[in-house]
């Protein structure tokens, strides 16, 4: 509960902090939200000419854009922030400060990586899926079915978050991941049918890429996603694998000279 | 007195990795890589009772600011054992920091583009600190640091010294026990030094707060502490009072005559060395008291003639803790 209040509070800061560019702020986010509203549109020209999208309408495509852009966004907003946050504060050397607190190592380093900007993609997202949703026909469990991949999609951004925050404390910075997570967008917007066998299977049972993707967006036009029960279970896998690590990385942190 | 910060047997190296020059080493250096090791902190054992305030002193490198890190939790020791507070840092680390304070000089736990006061209601959250115990103890702080009106600046527009008074309401606004202090004068002028240590004994005084201080500012030590640890190579070389830290055999002794010196004269006096010839009146001497009265001392070097001034000194703090360095 008191961790719920804190939150608030440091959502309300990173606001502030923004608001105190007021300007460049207001800027960004109508500048970021137009461009993410762009994308879908060029992405559908392309899926027209694409063999793994055919007999896809213009709405489910752009149903698939909006969850992709939906996951993005509510990962940057909520928890990409700390990858960011990794390489300025072992930069700053102020990592040390989030032992200093007396919560969660984990919680306190997200909640004070939150990232007010994205909301925009957030939204851009929730935009299209409503708008995708209006246009088309859908029963109850598919959707139910979408919003559990949606989730077992963003779980998976969250185990990558927290691999590569582990990756930069421990052992260098860099900002290189980043485009390494546009790779991983870009994979999962396909779908996996156009792949060879091995990807194919690969990115839907090992680490499922296509349920950050894809796999919601199939699942609510009624095409049979595959292995959910699978999908799962490697998604909770990994999760649980980056945790680990990510605690364990901290233990061993050296801080910095000083 | 009650013992609240106990350490013994502590130790922690640091491995740093050489970079790798050619592609074939890199490629090596995937399977084995190279590294070198710095005992940063090096078997040291120490505590330290309720209300102390001690000073850490060492050359750069010693392990200052890593044993700090290990007192508070953030780096953990290779082996060894801290407890304060009854709590081991590492094992009960959310219980324990809600009782400690921690001020890096060099590192701002403000936010940058936000006034400070909001920085401290944040921590009012974080620490679940009552609004009552809140108010009053931001109330005092702001009156004891005159911090009104620069508490709602922002961080950025804020001079060291102000930012510094600040850093220190962020760290003591939960009413911190035990309070660590890496270099908190660094870069200050003397009055906002003066400030700062004025705020310390209040602390100390009013709450009974204790505090480790690391300085390489010899003033603050003499200020603040009463007792002084010094470590180099990351083990302690003394740990006693302040006052100890006195070499009670030697003199520096500064004489002006009214006529012309002797030097030659002077200079076979056996229990002292002369540093400088300042005047042809006046010299500057080190003396070795260790087997003659001062008075005695005075009577040789003056040879029957008359003194217009005289000045006799300890060494000062300076000379002993280089000579401490420099083993
Ligand atoms: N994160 C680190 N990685 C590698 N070596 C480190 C690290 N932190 C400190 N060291 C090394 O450990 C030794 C002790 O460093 P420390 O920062 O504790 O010294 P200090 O006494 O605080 O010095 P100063 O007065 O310069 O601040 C130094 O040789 C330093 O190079
Ligand atoms: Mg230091």
């Amino acid at each position: 509960m008191s961790n719920l209040v804190t939150w608030f509070k440091y959502i309300r800061s990173s606001f502030l902090i923004r608001m105190a560019y007021r300007g460049e702020f207001l800027i960004s986010l109508v500048s970021m939200f137009a461009l993410e509203m762009v994308g879908p549109l060029f992405a559908y020209t392309i899926y027209l000419n694409s063999p793994g999208f055919a007999g896809w309408t213009f709405y489910q495509i752009i149903l698939l854009q909006g969850i992709l852009l939906f996951i993005k966004g509510f990962s940057y907003v909520h928890f990409f922030g700390i990858v960011w946050n990794s390489n300025i504060s072992i930069w700053r050397g102020t990592l040390d400060f989030i032992f200093l607190k007396p919560r969660n190592l984990l919680l306190t380093f997200i909640f004070s990586s939150y990232d007010v900007e994205d909301n925009a993609k957030m939204l851009g997202g929730i935009a299209l899926i409503g708008f995708a949703l209006y246009h088309i026909e859908f029963t109850f469990t598919k959707i139910l079915l979408m919003i559990y991949l949606i989730i077992l999609g963003i779980v998976l951004f969250f185990a990558f978050a927290l691999l590569f925050s582990a990756f930069i404390i421990r052992f260098i910075q860099t900002w290189r991941l980043y485009e390494f997570l546009e790779i991983i967008l870009m994979i999962a917007q396909y779908p996996n049918k156009i792949y060879p066998q091995y990807v194919s299977v690969i990115f839907t049972s090992i680490i499922p890429l296509f349920v950050a993707g894809v796999f919601p967006a199939e699942a609510l036009i009624g095409s049979v996603v595959p292995n959910v029960l699978l999908m799962t279970f490697s998604v909770v896998f990994i999760f649980s694998i980056s945790l680990y690590t990510w605690f364990n990385v901290l233990k061993h942190y050296s801080s910095a000279g000083g | 007195m009650e013992k609240i910060i106990i350490v013994e047997r502590l130790k922690k190296e640091f491995k740093s990795f050489n970079r790798s020059e050619s592609f074939v080493e890199a490629l090596k250096s995937l399977v084995k890589r190279d590294y070198k090791v710095t005992k940063a902190v090096d078997d040291i054992s120490f505590s330290i009772s309720k209300g102390e305030i001690v000073g850490f002193l060492g050359p750069n490198g010693a392990g200052k600011s890593t044993t700090i890190k290990m007192l508070s939790g953030i780096v953990y020791a290779d082996s060894g054992n801290i407890e304060v507070l009854g709590f081991n840092p590492w094992k009960e680390r959310i219980k324990y920091v809600g009782n400690i304070g921690v001020i890096f000089g060099q590192k701002s736990q403000l936010f940058w583009d936000l006034p400070p006061i909001d920085a401290f209601y944040m921590n009012k959250e974080i620490y679940n600190i009552d609004k009552k115990i809140f108010d009053d103890t931001l109330e005092y702080f702001v009156r004891l640091l005159d911090l009104f009106e620069i508490m709602k600046k922002p961080t950025r527009q804020l001079s060291l010294g102000e930012r510094m008074k600040c850093e220190f309401v962020m760290s003591m606004l939960h009413r911190p026990k035990v309070v660590f202090l890496d270099e908190p004068t660094i870069g200050l002028d003397v009055f906002a030094k003066e400030t700062i240590r004025k705020f310390i004994k209040d602390m100390n005084k009013k709450f009974g707060t204790t505090f480790i201080v690391t300085s390489h500012d010899l003033e603050d030590i003499e200020n603040l502490c009463d007792r002084v640890i010094i470590i180099n190579h990351g083990k302690i070389v003394f740990d006693d009072d302040v006052s100890k830290l006195v070499v009670k055999d030697k003199k520096y002794i500064t004489v002006k005559f009214y006529e012309k010196i002797d030097f030659d004269k002077l200079s076979k006096v056996k229990e002292i060395k002369i540093l400088d010839r300042i005047s042809e009146h006046s010299v500057r001497l080190e003396a070795n008291v260790k087997k003659i009265y001062v008075d005695e001392l005075i009577k040789k070097i003056r040879m029957g003639k008359r003194i217009e001034d005289l000045e006799i000194s300890n060494p000062p703090i300076t000379e002993i803790i280089k000579k401490l360095y420099k083993d």
